[in-house]
C-alpha cells in the first residue's frame, strides 16, 4: 500500500475500514521508530505504546483536517511527538516538586554552584588530565538525565532540535505555540539547560562554560 | 538577561545550522553541548515494542472506545463470524434510518442545497456554483464568529472550521442555523461538491 498524500486523502475520506487499514500499515511499516523515540523519552514501553495509540487515534480524528505541505507521515510524526509533548507536560505536573537547582534567570544556586566548582576541582580531571572518554559520557547523561527530569518537554525538544535539525517553524507547530512564543520557549531552553549542564562543561573544558 | 538574538544563534547552532553572527561564547556553548548530544544519545530503555498484531488489536480498542470507529468494523479483513455480519448489516439499517429521520433539519435555511454527512467531521454540499457558495457560507460562519479557513483539495472546494469543545450551546445552534451538524470533535470540513453534469 502507498502511504502517500493522495491514498490517506482517499482513506480518510472513505472512513471506516480503509482508513483502519492504512493506519495499521503505518503502525506495522513505520510504528517501530516512532515507539522508540517516546520510550526514549518516558523511558517505558508500556507508556510509549498509550502515547503513541492515542497519537493514531487522534490522526483518526483529524485526518479529514491533514493539508500537507509534506507527506502524511510526517504529520503523524507531527502529532505523535505532540501527543508525546503533552504526555510528558502531564507527567512533570504530577511529579513531586523538587528544590531547583537554579533561580528563574538560570543562575546555579549557592548549594548547586558549590558543587560544581567541587565536582571540577576535586573528582574529576580536566580534559588536560586526560579524563577517560567514558567518565565524561556518564557525567553527561545523568547531567541530562537530571535536566530531562525537571524539564521533559525542553529536554525532548532541545533533543530533536539537535537530531533533527528543527527551525522555529517546527518547533512551533510541534507546541502549537505562537512565534513570539516559540522564541519565548527556546529562551527557556537554553536557561533551564545550563545549570544541569554546568557540571559537564566544567569537566570538558573551563573554555566551554556557560556563561 | 538574554539577548534573544544569541538565543536563536544558540537554537541554530544547536540545530546544526550557520550562525556567522554568533559570538565566540554562544558558539563554544553550543559546539559542546551539541556535539555531546549527539555522541551520547539517548536511547530507548531495554525492551521492544509489543508484536504488532497485538499493538492493532489494542489500537482497535482504543479507536472503538474514542467512538472513532464502530464496533462492527474493527475486524476489517479478517474472516468475520456470521452474528457480526448481522450486527453490521443491523448497525447499517439504523444508520440509514437515523439519515432518513434528521435529514430534512440538515438542509440549509434558504438553500436548495443538499447537505450529506460523509465520515464524522466531513459534510459535503452539493451546490452548482460551489464558489459562491463556499464564499456566502465562508462569510456567514465568520460573521458568526467562527474561526473558518478555505481549502481546495483534489478539485474540490471547502471550508475548515475550528471549534472549541465542548461546542457552546450558541455556536451549536448557529451552526444548525446555517444547515451544518454539530460534530462531536474540534474541527468541521465542509465540501462543496458540483452535482454531476445532465447527459446529452
Amino acid at each position: 500500500m502507498d502511504l502517500d498524500a493522495h491514498s490517506f486523502t482517499l482513506a480518510c475520506r472513505e472512513g471506516g475500514s480503509r482508513i483502519e487499514t492504512w493506519l495499521r500499515v503505518v503502525d506495522r511499516e513505520h510504528g517501530a521508530r516512532f515507539y522508540r523515540e517516546a520510550a526514549a523519552a518516558l523511558r517505558s514501553w508500556q507508556a510509549a505504546e498509550d502515547v503513541v495509540q492515542d497519537a493514531m487515534v487522534k490522526v483518526w480524528q483529524r485526518c479529514a483536517t491533514f493539508r500537507g505541505p509534506g507527506e502524511p507521515l510526517a504529520w503523524i510524526h507531527q502529532i505523535v511527538r505532540n501527543t508525546l509533548l503533552d504526555a510528558l507536560r502531564q507527567r512533570q505536573a504530577q511529579a513531586p516538586r523538587e528544590q531547583p537547582l537554579h533561580d528563574d534567570d538560570g543562575q546555579l544556586t549557592r548549594d548547586a554552584e558549590a558543587a560544581v566548582l567541587d565536582l571540577s576541582a576535586s573528582r574529576v580531571a580536566t580534559p588536560e588530565g586526560a579524563l577517560a572518554e567514558h567518565q565524561i559520557e556518564a557525567v553527561f547523561r545523568r547531567c541530562f538525565e537530571q535536566f530531562a527530569a525537571a524539564h521533559p518537554e525542553h529536554a525532548t525538544v532541545l533533543r530533536w532540535v539537535v537530531e533533527d535539525g528543527l527551525d522555529n517553524a517546527a518547533i512551533e507547530a510541534l507546541l502549537e505555540r505562537s512565534p513570539g512564543a516559540t522564541r519565548e520557549f527556546i529562551s527557556q531552553c537554553r536557561k533551564k539547560a545550563r545549570p544541569f549542564f554546568a557540571a559537564w562543561y566544567a569537566l570538558v573544558s573551563p573554555a566551554a562554560s556557560a556563561p | 538577561m538574554q539577548d534573544p538574538d544569541d538565543d536563536q544563534h544558540w537554537l541554530d547552532l544547536m540545530a546544526g545550522r550557520a550562525a556567522p553572527d554568533a559570538d565566540a561564547r554562544t558558539r563554544k556553548e553550543a559546539a559542546w553541548l551539541r556535539a555531546a548530544m549527539l555522541s551520547y544519545r539517548v536511547s530507548a530503555p531495554p525492551g521492544a515494542p509489543a508484536d504488532a498484531d497485538q499493538r492493532a488489536g489494542r489500537l482497535l480498542t482504543r479507536a472503538r472506545d474514542a467512538g472513532v470507529l464502530a464496533a462492527a468494523a474493527n475486524d476489517a479483513g479478517a474472516r468475520r463470524p456470521a452474528g457480526r455480519w448481522r450486527h453490521a448489516l443491523a448497525a447499517g439499517v439504523a444508520a440509514c434510518a437515523l439519515v432518513l429521520v434528521f435529514l430534512p433539519q440538515l438542509q440549509g435555511p434558504d438553500e436548495a442545497d443538499d447537505v450529506t454527512l460523509r465520515g464524522a467531521p466531513v459534510q459535503r454540499i452539493d451546490a452548482a456554483d460551489a464558489q459562491s457558495r463556499r464564499q456566502q457560507l465562508l462569510q456567514d460562519l465568520r460573521a458568526a464568529g467562527f474561526e473558518a479557513q478555505p481549502f481546495e483539495r483534489l478539485g474540490r472546494l471547502g471550508i475548515d472550521v475550528s471549534l472549541p469543545v465542548p461546542l457552546p450551546p450558541a455556536q451549536s445552534a448557529a451552526l444548525t442555523r446555517l444547515g451544518l451538524a454539530a460534530p462531536p470533535g474540534p474541527s468541521l470540513q465542509i465540501e462543496f461538491v458540483a452535482p454531476e453534469p445532465a447527459g446529452p
